[in-house]
């Protein structure tokens, strides 16, 4: 109940916030050539996280037929996150991320680490221009700043068009470097959670991210265009997530040292190469009846050995007046990363790389929702309500005192939306 | 493998341009609601929200890097 008087309030805030800023942009849009957008997102997870992500952007036609975008996002999270640790059938005590004090976890809870926010602004442009009547050159740069987290980026991308346009084909490429600077700095990979461990800690590290997508557009008929996009994704540095930790449980399933309440828990420890691979597919169509359905299905895989398969299917019901509704299903699947393992066993010798994020578990999610759209044809009020679930496959490998504990729960979560174009 | 490859390509292209209309008859396709990316901002909103909860990310873009949620 706490949960959803926080969207209604937070809705009235994002309707108020968006009213409010229609004025001024609609003021600023009257005598421009800019066009203006903005949405606002609420994504709230029953006592777990919640966050609030305000967005604009702006674009403008140039003058040889081109294009300039700018947009800003404000994405603020509250709330809880699971550390990765199991639960068990004793209260616990978990140190903080900055090493500074405790967080306790009662009887068979799920351990969520209470000190979980944060706050990122991004900001971002891309300038698109004619390199000849059947070729155009996109360029785009990025730039991420969280509290403990930064990241710049810059991509380009080549788009040629054949077959009197109706065949386009594109070759991008993008390069992201990214800095963590977490909280207490960087932990000892695979370390015991201790307060002398916090004594020698690097304060940051980095990864880099390149990303190469080449993509066809085919328009297949008055009413329908497919799109075919393969990507590969090379990330190198430090992929860990340095406040997730991994329990070690004794002989009877329990994460305990001798005759300690303190939990006996390591850091989780990621390899620092992951090569992926993405193909994407979608179709998109108008009916006869005005409706529209938008189809797509992407796969991947990557050298984590995590396989993934992800159906979307949206379809616009037209109605009169210039209003549209648009129910909204999405199923994800992923397979497990190599690495994952929800907990280890004291006293055997440690892998070289271990997570217990459920994140890289085996895990379905579904989303359903809908979006309602009015007013102006083209630059059309939308909200959106969805509903999402996480379902993570409980451990098979479970024994004692973990048999009586459920280690993953599902996630759930709701989505409000509300988009305005000027 | 080089050369399938080419072949397949060349193939698709083929293919391809057995599809298609006179420009004159995209009216519909020139619809706001039926581009490519009719809504950017949503995009990026659903892009980013899947990225910090699930283990794969892009496809209909790039995919990599600007935050630490994942």
């Amino acid at each position: 109940m706490k949960k959803h008087a926080f969207i209604a309030s937070t809705l009235a805030s994002a309707t108020c916030t968006l009213l409010g800023a229609s004025n001024v942009l609609a003021a600023m849009n009257s005598d421009s050539l800019w066009e203006f957008d903005s949405a606002f997102l609420i994504y709230s997870e029953p006592d777990r996280v919640s966050a609030l992500e305000p967005t604009v952007s702006a674009k403008r036609e140039t003058t040889n037929g081109g294009s300039l975008f700018f947009k800003g996002v404000i994405d603020s999270l509250t709330g809880t996150s699971a550390n990765g640790a199991v639960p068990t059938d004793r209260a616990k005590a978990f140190t903080r991320p900055s090493g500074d004090g405790n967080y306790t976890i009662n009887t068979g809870g799920t351990p969520l680490d209470d000190t979980y926010h944060d706050t990122r602004l991004a900001i971002s442009s891309d300038w698109e221009t004619p390199l000849s009547q059947t070729m155009r050159l996109a360029l785009g740069g990025n730039i991420s700043n969280e509290f403990d987290y930064m990241s710049a980026s810059a991509s380009a991308r080549l788009l040629k068009d054949f077959n009197q346009k109706n065949t386009t084909l594109s070759v991008g490429l993008a390069h992201a470097e990214d800095t963590i600077e977490p909280e207490g700095g960087i932990p000892e990979a695979l370390g015991l959670v201790s307060e002398a461990e916090f004594d020698n800690r690097a304060n940051d590290d980095d990864n880099s991210v390149t990303d190469l997508l080449f993509g066809v557009t085919q328009i297949i008929d008055q009413n329908s265009f497919f799109q075919v996009n393969y990507g590969l994704t090379d990330s190198n540095g430090y992929h860990t997530d340095p406040y997730k930790l991994v329990s070690l449980v004794d002989g009877n399933g329990r994460p305990f040292g001798d005759n300690s309440d303190i939990p006996s828990v390591i850091y989780e420890n990621r390899p620092e190469d992951r090569a992926r691979h993405s193909l994407f597919g979608r179709y998109k169509r108008k009916l006869d009846s005005g409706d529209m359905l938008d189809l797509s299905y992407r796969y991947s895989t990557d050298d984590w050995e995590i396989d993934t398969h992800t159906v979307d299917i949206k379809y616009r019901f037209d109605l009169t007046g210039n209003r549209y509704i648009q129910p909204h299903f999405r199923f994800y699947t992923q397979s497990e990363a190599e690495f994952y393992r929800p907990f280890l066993l004291q006293g055997e010798g440690l892998p070289e790389f271990a997570s217990a994020d459920y994140r890289l578990a085996d895990m379905d999610t579904f989303t359903i929702g809908a979006e309602y759209g009015w007013g102006n044809k083209n630059n059309p009020w939308r909200v959106s309500l969805e509903y999402y679930l996480q379902e993570p496959t409980e451990p098979g490998n479970k024994f004692g005192e973990l048999e009586n504990q459920e280690l993953l729960p599902s996630v759930d979560a709701i989505l409000l939306r509300v988009n305005k174009r000027f | 493998m080089k050369r399938l490859i080419f072949i397949c390509l060349l193939l698709m292209l083929n293919a391809c341009s057995q599809l298609g209309v006179k420009p004159w008859d995209r009216d519909t396709l020139a619809e706001p609601a039926m581009a490519v990316s009719e809504q950017p901002l949503t995009d990026a909103l659903e892009d980013h929200t899947y990225f910090s909860k699930e283990a794969a990310s892009g496809g209909r873009g790039f995919g990599g890097g600007g935050c630490g949620c994942n």
